[in-house]
């Protein structure tokens, strides 16, 4: 477990590593990013005041010192620091995930158990069918024809943002559905691959977990199918973590462009401005962020499975 | 059947993407007319419709086949030369060798590709094809790595491996004329839903304007020309988007289908070699 926390503190460093190479390498700096109508000498006191004149090692060393302390420069575009920047963006985008997570496991999961337990029947290979389809769906694709059909075309959602600009004088109720109603597109969007995946890996898991030794000895108990099913499922739920673990960078991508397109203010959409406005700051803080989050993940699943199975305990 | 019908789409989607020059009446690049044939619904002379420079999409979406599929192809390769040469190394080397190669694999699990794609697209600001087909192939390696270690790892316990060192075949050998060919159907399995995999990765990259550089188009590009005005223009969007789909549906499709066929044929042939040893694990992770 230690390791695997070690592991996590790592995987930050590395990212924070390859940012700083990837800024490092990249043709101009914050301060060419001014543009070419501001004079040599306001760009060189801007280096100065940026550090950017030391050497190599001494940013490097500054670099990653202040990203310990959890600073992560000043975002030329927005003119705060983009600490500031991601503190406001990073809840949104754990909504984001988070509620996707949660939506994709409980659909994902049931569908794949009830597959799993009927495979290879008529019903078993159709669901099969329409999951690989929905899966070969690219997010943002479906995120554009989500778009187009319920919020241009049928109108019930709203297109993009995260309240309404009346939000504010809305009562409590309304406002919870104000948010529940800018959450759903964006949220099926981003859950339908995952609910396939999650069926695949379940249908399989849940398929082998019937062959198993113990079933047998659960049917022969006179168990009804029901409990053995209930037993079957138990064992079937190691390889739906595993995969939740592996999950986060795929769905960190999704979000990405899915909050681009339904302009989600999460990082994805703190990033694409960042990238727009040639925000290195931003650019690098999002690698460094978002590799953290999926070591998090990797970290919660690893942890999610010693509770589940005894036997990955102590190894 | 699956096999033979994705077979069949893939067989349909590569003439298309070889022979767009000819399928196609217009320039995939070119404005036909800004004044007429801007931004045309479909037609029977633009099938696909026209889009706001007045460029035939149909023209568009069979010229970005070949951009998109070769793309994915080719950084799928990449992958594959990649990580079937460091996976082989830790399985074949074992050891301190390999758990170093783990170690960093599981590293670089975690940082996400897409974010690194888009901060270096950013940062030089234009890249060209060729360099985004190294950047994806580079950055997507990992787990063809981890499976091909694992396999490696398995196989080398086998008999006839054995056999081979017993009678002095040296280590280059061993992996290239006894080992590989126990990997061919993980790599092909894993290859058809890593170019699936690929094609949406790069839609996405050049939907955000960060891929492909016009005038080029593959099929992410036409999208994201189309998004500003799927309010108006359907067509820029549903119809790239179903090529996608139908690209991405066939080699995933495809990848399901020879996973199944090398399984059968994997546990029916470890059988009578040896029992106690597990079929490999054929499983990739079909994750995107």
């Amino acid at each position: 477990m230690l390791s695997r926390l070690a592991e996590s503190v790592v995987v930050v460093f590395f990212a924070a590593t390859i940012a700083f190479i990837l800024l490092q390498l990249a043709p101009g700096d914050q301060a060419t990013a001014l543009g070419e109508t501001v004079s040599p000498e306001v760009r060189a006191a801007y280096r100065e005041r940026l550090g950017l004149d030391q050497p190599v090692p001494t940013q490097y060393l500054r670099w990653m010192s202040a990203i310990a302390q959890g600073d992560f420069g000043w975002s030329s575009g927005q003119q705060r620091p983009v600490a500031a920047l991601l503190r406001d963006a990073i809840p949104n985008t754990l909504l984001l995930m988070g509620s996707a997570l949660v939506l994709s496991l409980s659909c994902g999961v049931v569908l794949g158990a009830w597959q799993g337990a009927h495979a290879n029947t008529r019903r078993d290979t159709a669901i099969s069918s329409a999951l690989l389809l929905l899966y070969s769906i690219p997010e943002f694709l479906l995120a554009l024809l989500l778009l187009l059909l319920f919020a241009f075309t049928l109108r019930w959602f709203p297109s993009g943002g995260i309240t309404d600009d009346l939000h504010r004088f809305l009562s409590p109720p309304q406002q919870w559905l104000d948010r529940v109603k800018h959450l759903a597109l964006p949220l099926l969007s981003l859950s339908v691959v995952t609910i396939a995946i999650f069926a695949r890996y379940q249908r399989a898991a849940m398929r082998d977990a019937m062959t198993q030794p113990f079933i047998q000895t659960a049917r022969a108990k006179g168990l009804s199918e029901a409990q053995v099913r209930r037993h079957a499922r138990r064992a079937a739920v190691l390889p739906v973590i595993t995969v939740t673990g592996l999950l986060f960078p795929s769905l960190l991508g999704g979000a990405v462009v899915v909050e681009q397109i339904f302009a989600w203010p999460g990082m994805g959409w703190v990033l694409m401005r960042g990238i727009g406005s040639r925000d290195t700051a931003v650019v690098a803080a999002a690698v460094i962020v978002g590799s953290a989050m999926t070591a998090l993940g990797a970290l919660l699943a690893e942890i999610a499975r010693e509770v589940v199975d005894p036997r990955v305990r102590h190894t | 059947m699956a096999l033979r019908r994705s077979i069949g789409v893939l067989a349909l989607f590569a003439v298309a993407a070889i022979a767009a020059p000819w399928l196609t009446p217009y320039s995939p690049t070119e404005s036909l007319d800004l004044i007429t044939a801007k931004l045309r619904p479909p037609s029977w002379a633009h099938p696909f419709g026209t889009d706001r420079y007045s460029r035939d999409v149909l023209s568009r979406v069979l010229h970005g086949a070949r951009v998109s599929l070769a793309v994915a192809s080719l950084a799928v390769l990449l992958s594959l030369l990649i990580g079937t040469t460091i996976g082989a190394a830790a399985g074949v080397l074992g050891g301190r060798v390999e758990r170093a190669i783990r170690g960093g694999i599981d590293v670089l699990f975690s940082v996400p590709p897409l974010l690194v794609l888009l901060a270096v697209a950013a940062l030089w600001e234009g890249l060209s094809t060729a360099s985004l087909v190294l950047l994806i192939g580079g950055l997507s390696w990992f787990d063809v790595a981890r499976l091909v270690a694992d396999e490696t790892g398995s196989l080398m316990t086998r008999d006839f491996v054995l056999a081979a060192q017993a009678t002095g075949v040296r280590r280059l050998r061993l992996l290239r004329h006894h080992l590989f060919p126990h990997l061919v159907p993980l790599l092909a399995v894993n290859g058809t839903l890593g170019i699936a995999r690929t094609i949406s990765l790069e839609a996405g990259l050049s939907f955000l304007g960060l891929g492909i550089r016009p005038p080029a188009a593959s099929w992410g590009t036409i999208l994201g020309d189309g998004a500003s005005m799927i309010q108006t223009a359907w067509w820029l969007t549903v119809f790239p988007g179903v090529a996608i789909v139908l690209a991405v549906l066939a080699f995933n499709a495809l990848g399901d289908a020879l996973r199944d066929r090398f399984a059968a044929r994997h546990v029916a042939g470890a059988a009578d070699t040896s029992p106690l040893v597990e079929p490999p694990r054929l499983l990739p992770a079909p994750l995107s």
